[in-house]
């Protein structure tokens, strides 16, 4: 190894003596999330008596030494605010990147910690954290960062006020099973065992319809049938009980997209002129303007999801010009997460409308949410509409249930239980503060 | 190794504010033998400097340490409104960051004509100027303070109101207020002493079995059956105020705050809505407060219900003493009247108003006056502990530097048991024992 | 005010620079080796503790303020020599007489906290990082901490 090294530029780098340990995904990581040990704080119940300080420094200087701490207590005189500033164990943290003499690792545990083999207390770990949680000793210079007590932290044992939690993050992710389980009955009920199903499936006087084909049906034949209105109603109704619930869990076209990504997980990005979430609404408005000018429905002959569920014919043929239109539209998945759904869905942009006084709502709350140091619900978010920029300023994002498809993969995710769903009327969670 | 090395840096600091010097000398082991610490000790102290009319500041042995609400310093002068030694608490987190800060008593001696603060930091006492901070309100002194002198974590200061020479100026602790009633402002700015800042980066050493200690205290406490998470509220509860004043906060609270190490919030942080009438089309603004003083803030809230938040945050503004604006206030007056009444008494153009102590209470009057008026006349509420309960109970707390204010709503906290966190020897403990109830009874006067 | 020679000389005796053997086991731990790529003997601690003794145009040399002040050096020495000090007293000593531009102000207190070369070696390794991230830098630390309870308690 030697040998090589020196062939090469006559240089030893820390990269040949003290390699970056490579995050490895294992088999079981697909199955059991890894689990991120961290401490939760809520400045609300935090009465800045600063005993956490105190404990704290036992484990730094063996001493009752506040100001030698690895948490400190803000306390603001103007707003009567108290804030713990802590180490949020970050998934991807800076500080790592900046450490110029690597000191700083990440166990497998997920603890972020200092190794002062090899610290040289030149501070620019501080420099680099977005909170700068890393605290310098006035006395000694040392650099110390909360390194959770190896999974004891003393702190949370001690606030008598209970603002500290500790926390292993979740264990299990039940409903990322129960949402596969509902998509994949749904679909084979409507795509392969009820033929031709979603569009319209009677079931006495009633039947279950696309609303969007109801429109147009109403646009292109210009009567209104009170049955047609009843039938669409079913997923109306259920849109504004659970927002675009069928989107996310129903809709045979959004499962096979859904399988579409496990294909390709990387994303290259589409131009930002090819992305209009209006661009639905625009075709929602052409197909029932359409279907009024020409006497048919004239979006439903390409509709993918009516595509999917009249390709596997009833003679078990696959339809050929069916499977066309779903080939091109996963195609385009390369670019995104489900961009049908998220620009052009006509059937979506109807839902969305009725989502938008629908009575639910998530909530991703700045109190228990990690900021910049996890946002993970922004990355698993299909239709993009976290704001992973405001998360990790601290503010917590308004999440346009027009947007949503409620498929709760943000409320899974989260391994800190900051993702909630709500009704509209309760109060979203604090931290909303725009500076 | 003796009884007191872990809780004490054996340093007495000594200034001189007609020369600007100052000088940080040992302390005698002797007098912490006899005296054990806190008012003690600053009685001791007065009495060696007597000539010069000090003020001493001290902390007790538990300051700083683990044992439940140790946060408090005092501060040891005569009184101008009495004329009598007086000790006035001081908490938040002045006491533990003064002794962090290298010294366990001050002694300020001499007077000087210009303002001067002093910076007391890793054991050395600098003398500054303090011109700029003159006639400030309180919450901007405090700004510039910061800004000026680096590292400045605990902070007293003399509002503009003590500039003034107004008679019943108030410190206070940062932008908090204090409990100061007798004067200390008063005698600060007589002297020139507009600050004193304490950066407490040092610390004190510890065992393993006071850290349990303090752990099976709090947890005491809180088993403890009038336990009741209420803030200010508990407070104005115990001192039996009517049921309109404290609905003025339950209204308003935004938050509950506590001092170092204490493991019951006594103190509130409020918020509301008011239009300054002095002002012409001035907007609705929110704005918010500290309550910490508890019977200034009831005599406040008795004269004027309605605005008695918005009084209170110009009293901390300008540093005036509630109690006696309350008192000297018209009994009848709108908003602005009353705030103009607040800074005419600020400004002190003419002769200075002097407000009555009307206490009226179970507390014998001259303990409570004592002890600087401003501690609540919590009473225990138990039928076999009599009238000098309070007294006994403050000075106790006074000597050995923790909360006068958690010892007595707790009476469940007994004197050996904060004492066990000195030794746990029983000889010792004993010895301790017979000093601080000797002490306690020299302090009292009784 | 003392002059700058003077302040130079006491910088010298009150860091020890006099004791230097130059031994160069400060330039052997120094971390500037692994953050820089022109990392040269002026950039070193023994190189600027030899330019302050021999020089006294060290204060107008661009060399010290790649130094991220850390202890490294000082933790070796076998003289006991502060590089640390040395440099941070020649960085105050620049600040005071020159309006240096070698410095970074923080954006909300204007407060001195960073040097330009030291900002440049934190911002490449984050380079990857969003823009929002990056403007949070900007920041002196105690702003940072100030404005993160401003936004979130």
């Amino acid at each position: 190894m030697q040998e090589q090294v020196t062939e090469k530029n006559n240089i030893i780098t820390l990269e040949d003596l003290r390699p970056r340990r490579e995050e490895k995904k294992t088999f079981s990581d697909y199955f059991m999330p890894r689990r991120h040990s961290g401490i939760l704080f809520d400045p609300k119940k935090c009465t800045g008596c600063g005993t956490c300080e105190m404990v704290c420094s036992l484990r730094n200087v063996s001493k009752i030494a506040p100001a030698s701490a690895s948490i400190e207590v803000l306390r603001d005189e103007e707003n009567g605010k108290n804030f713990a500033i802590l180490c949020q164990h970050c998934r991807k943290p800076l500080c790592i990147e900046a450490c110029p003499t690597r000191a700083i690792e990440k166990g497998e545990d997920g603890i972020v910690w200092i190794n002062k083999l090899f610290c040289v207390e030149c501070g620019l770990c501080i420099m680099a954290c977005p909170e700068a949680a890393p605290l310098r000793d006035p006395i000694t210079e040392e650099v110390n960062k909360c390194d959770l007590c190896e999974g004891d932290p003393l702190c949370v044992e001690y606030c008598p006020a209970g603002a500290l939690t500790f926390t292993k993050g979740k264990k299990i992710r039940w409903i990322k099973g129960l949402r596969w389980s509902v998509q994949t009955i749904s679909f084979l009920l409507l795509a392969v065992i009820l033929v031709g199903t979603f569009c319209s499936l009677k079931a006495g006087a009633l039947s279950l319809s696309c609303p969007a084909g109801i429109l147009q049906n109403i646009a292109s034949s210009g009567t209104i049938v009170l049955v047609w209105i009843l039938s669409a109603f079913l997923i109306l109704g259920l849109t504004i009980l659970a927002g675009r619930f069928f989107c996310g869990w129903i809709c045979p076209f959004g499962f096979f997209l859904d399988l579409v990504d496990k294909i390709t997980p990387k994303k290259i990005g589409w131009p930002s002129f090819l992305k209009s979430r209006m661009a639905k609404y625009g075709i929602l408005a052409g197909a029932v303007g359409g279907s009024c000018a020409f006497g048919f429905q004239a979006f439903c002959p390409v509709c993918p999801i009516g595509s999917i569920c009249r390709s596997y014919g009833a003679t078990g043929t696959l339809n050929g010009a069916n499977l066309g239109i779903m080939a091109v539209l996963a195609g385009l998945e390369v670019g995104e997460w489900r961009v049908w759904c998220r620009y052009f869905c006509p059937v979506g942009a109807l839902l969305a409308l009725f989502a938008k006084i629908g009575l639910i709502k998530i909530v991703i709350g700045a109190n228990q949410c990690k900021k910049f140091s996890c946002i993970q619900c922004a990355e698993v978010c299909p239709m993009g509409i976290i704001d992973a920029d405001k998360l990790r300023e601290g503010i917590s994002p308004v999440i346009r249930m027009t947007e949503c498809i409620t498929c709760m993969r943000c409320i899974d995710r989260c391994p800190y239980g900051a993702a909630k769903l709500r009704f509209r009327w309760q109060k979203a969670v604090p931290g909303n503060i725009e500076l | 190794m003796k009884l007191f090395d872990n809780f004490y840096n054996m340093k007495v600091g000594i200034v001189d504010l007609s020369e600007s010097s100052s000088a940080v000398v040992p302390l005698d082991d002797q007098i912490i033998a006899e005296k054990i610490g806190g008012v003690a000790v600053n009685e001791d102290l007065f009495k060696r400097y007597e000539d010069d009319d000090p003020l001493i500041l001290g902390v007790g042995p538990l300051t700083g340490s683990f044992a439940p609400a140790s946060c408090l310093s005092v501060a040891t002068f005569l009184s101008p409104q009495t004329g009598n030694l007086c000790h006035v608490p001081l908490m938040l987190r002045i006491g533990p960051e003064m002794k962090f800060s290298g010294i366990d008593f001050l002694v300020i001696k001499g007077s000087t004509s210009q303002l001067k603060i002093l910076h007391i930091e890793k054991g050395t006492i600098q003398v500054f100027s303090a011109e700029y901070l003159v006639k400030l309100a309180v919450p901007e002194a405090v700004q510039t303070l910061r800004k000026k002198i680096r590292h400045s974590r605990s902070i007293i200061l003399a509002g503009p109101a003590a500039d003034n020479g107004v008679f019943h100026a108030a410190v206070s602790m940062g932008v908090w207020g204090s409990l100061d009633k007798s004067g200390l402002a008063y005698w600060m700015a007589s002297k020139g002493l507009k600050a004193i800042v304490f950066n407490g980066t040092g610390g004190l050493p510890f065992s393993h079995d006071n850290l349990a200690m303090g752990r099976k205290m709090v947890k005491d406490i809180v088993s403890f059956n009038r336990f009741r998470k209420e803030g200010f509220i508990t407070i104005l509860d115990r001192i039996g105020v009517e049921s309109e004043v404290k609905k003025i906060i339950v209204k308003s609270k935004k938050k509950d705050l506590a001092c170092y190490n204490c493991p019951f919030p006594c103190m509130s942080y409020v918020e509301f809505n008011w239009r300054d009438p002095r002002l012409k089309e001035s907007p609705k603004i929110k704005e918010g407060t500290f309550l910490l003083d508890h019977t200034g803030f009831t005599a406040m809230a008795r004269k004027r219900q309605a605005d008695a938040l918005v009084l209170m945050k110009e009293c901390l503004n300008l540093g005036l003493d509630t109690s006696a604006v309350a008192e000297l206030l018209p009994q009848e007056g709108t908003l602005e009247t009353s705030l103009d009444f607040i800074s005419d008494m600020a400004k002190a153009d003419d002769e200075n108003q002097v407000a009555e102590n009307l206490y009226q209470g179970d507390i014998p009057l001259d303990k409570y006056v004592l002890f600087g008026s401003g501690i609540p006349p919590i009473s225990p509420g138990d039928a076999e502990v009599d009238s000098s309960f309070w007294g006994k109970r403050v000075a106790m707390s006074m000597i050995l530097g923790v909360c006068p204010i958690l010892m007595l709503l707790f009476p469940n906290i007994h004197i050996a048991n904060l004492l066990k966190f000195i030794t746990v020897k029983n000889d010792d403990l004993e010895s301790l024992q017979a000093i601080i109830s000797s002490r306690i009874q020299s302090i009292l006067m009784d | 005010m003392t002059n700058g020679k003077d302040r130079i000389a006491e910088a010298k005796r009150s860091s020890g620079a006099y004791g230097c053997v130059e031994c160069g086991k400060c330039v052997a731990v120094c971390p500037m080796a692994e953050m820089y790529t022109n990392f040269s003997i002026e950039m070193s601690p023994r190189g600027i503790i030899k330019k302050t003794l021999t020089g006294n145009d060290i204060i107008l040399d661009e060399n010290i303020w790649y130094c991220t002040e850390c202890n490294a050096g000082t933790d070796v020495c076998p003289q006991g020599v502060s590089c640390r000090d040395l440099i941070r007293y020649l960085k105050e000593i620049a600040i005071e007489k020159y309006a240096v531009k070698d410095i970074k102000y923080c954006t909300r207190c204007g407060k001195q906290f960073l040097s330009i070369p030291v900002k440049n070696f934190v911002f490449g390794r984050l380079k990857e990082e969003p823009p929002n991230v990056l403007n949070i830098l900007e920041l002196c630390p105690s702003c940072r901490r100030e404005m993160y309870m401003l936004r979130n308690a």
